[in-house]
């Protein structure tokens, strides 16, 4: 009896080691299968570098945090300087930004010769100085002070960039402009964004203010037009509206009214990412009789 | 040995090593129908028109380069004949029930209809340019995109394409 069990053991034993062996091969054959089925190169050595995604990783090529930024650049750079050194009309309207022949009313030609005039066209430019900020309306947003070759030119191109490579370029600090589709109501107050339009250090707002509420309420209460209306910039930077919309006087809206205005602010473009919220200051409650600052969290908190 | 002259002891022996072989059939081959790796789904033309919109736009430069150079090496391999290269590197989905003399086929055609030399207007024959052809990217998860390629005709074509690991990857669409 005990002869058999003794046998048994051994006979597992067998079992163990020769299915050990048998997957042994097994995996070794997948291991090795695999390393022949890709064309890509192997890594670098250096592939233990730290804050290096795998996917960055992939064919060995390695790109830091300010490389690829400055690839890009040296791609626009000599794009857009090609093309406004060749003279070639149609080039350059291609790269110009829908929003900029829209706002001036420009076609083919009179671009051209809005851009001959500026002295843009047929000369060799180099970039001096350049900002760069992401704009949540527009994608990436550069700035570039430019130089002719000889120094007779000094200008600034914008260059509004919605993916790698895919851009248009506007003149006369002209960012664009983009339909808004914001409604917030608050308090019987409904705040309406219909549009923004944006220049490198300005920002306007299309917005619409209606009362859906049964009381009347009063804007500017305070007749203090200049400081109506405010945007938040990351909830510390208040920005004050310039246009004086108001114009010193109370706006008595009663249930159902509606007001539409356009209001500038002074923002540049490096700044205007952080617009969080709009302010509309003093908002009278007849019923109530009380006064309330009006805020809308337009982009985010 | 006198562990084998007991028919029964054979038996265990025969009965165990086959079991534990057949779990292990189960466990690698029939989860892996192409013997190793891994197994990585293709996409169909719908799934990657629903992901190639301006929300999934890749924006990282690096990201973009490093998937550019992908795309240069698939349209070189392309180029360059080295058909059952990339087929190597098709998704077990994608690859599918075709043959890999019917894959090289659809390949000729599709380096033909995109990437080949083609003559212009006044007959002159015009070289397909390897470069600054990544048109976008878009992001389909963390390691899975789709590239939009400039193509001979200046039409825009698109390659699907899943990151395994940080030397591999498997291409899992193909706009033939």
């Amino acid at each position: 009896m005990e002869e058999q069990s003794k046998n048994r053991i051994i006979v597992l034993g067998l079992g163990v080691l020769l299915v050990a062996f048998v997957a042994l091969w097994i995996i070794g054959n997948i291991w090795t299968s695999n390393e022949n089925t890709s064309v890509v190169s192997q890594p670098s050595e250096n592939e233990a570098e730290e804050n290096v995604t795998s996917v960055e990783k992939v064919l060995g090529v390695v790109y830091n945090e300010t490389s690829g930024q400055d690839r890009i650049l040296r791609e626009y750079f000599s794009d857009i300087f090609k093309v406004l050194a060749s003279s070639d009309e149609d080039a350059i309207y291609a790269i110009t930004s829908s929003d900029y022949l829209e706002k001036y009313n420009l076609n083919t030609s009179t671009l051209y010769k809005k851009l001959v005039n500026k002295g843009l066209v047929g000369k060799a430019f180099e970039c001096k100085k350049y900002a760069v900020a992401n704009n949540p309306r527009f994608g990436k947003i550069y700035s570039l002070e430019i130089s002719s070759i000889d120094g007779s030119v000094l200008d600034r191109i914008i260059v509004i960039e919605e993916s790698p490579r895919d851009y248009k370029i506007s003149f006369d600090s002209y960012v664009g402009k983009r339909p808004q589709d914001i409604s917030i109501t608050k308090e019987g107050l409904k705040l309406q964004i219909t549009s923004v339009e944006e220049f490198k250090d300005v920002v306007y707002f299309k917005i619409a203010l209606e009362n859906t509420s049964d009381n009347t309420l009063v804007l500017n209460h305070d007749r203090n037009a200049a400081e109506a209306i405010y945007l938040n910039l990351n909830k510390s930077t208040k920005i004050y509206n310039t246009k004086d919309f108001f114009a010193s006087q109370e706006i008595v809206l009663n249930p159902g009214d509606r007001i539409t205005t356009e209001q500038e602010f002074f923002i540049s473009d490096l700044q205007s990412y952080k617009i969080n919220k709009l302010v509309i200051v003093n908002v009278y409650n007849q019923a109530s009789q009380t006064n309330e600052n009006y805020e809308y969290s337009i982009y985010g908190e | 040995m006198g562990v084998f002259q007991n028919k029964r002891n054979v038996f265990i022996l025969i009965f165990f090593v086959a079991s534990i072989l057949y779990v292990l059939y189960a466990l690698i081959f029939a989860n892996n129908e192409q013997g190793g790796g891994k197994e990585v789904k293709g996409y169909t033309e719908e799934e990657i028109a629903i992901y190639t919109v301006k929300d999934n736009l890749v924006h990282d430069y690096n990201l973009f380069y490093t998937l550019e150079d992908i795309s240069n090496q698939i349209i070189s391999a392309l180029k360059e004949g080295r058909y059952k290269e990339i087929y190597s590197l098709l998704s077990s989905d994608l690859a599918g029930d075709i043959s890999k003399e019917q894959w090289e086929e659809l390949l000729k055609n599709y380096f033909t209809d995109n990437f080949s030399n083609i003559t212009d207007e006044d007959g002159e024959e015009v070289e397909y340019e390897n470069s600054k052809n990544l048109l976008n990217a878009y992001t389909i998860d963390s390691n899975t995109y789709v590239l939009e390629i400039k193509n001979n005709r200046n039409v825009r074509t698109k390659i699907g394409i899943q990151i395994i690991d940080s030397a591999r990857y498997k291409i899992i669409y193909f706009e033939l």
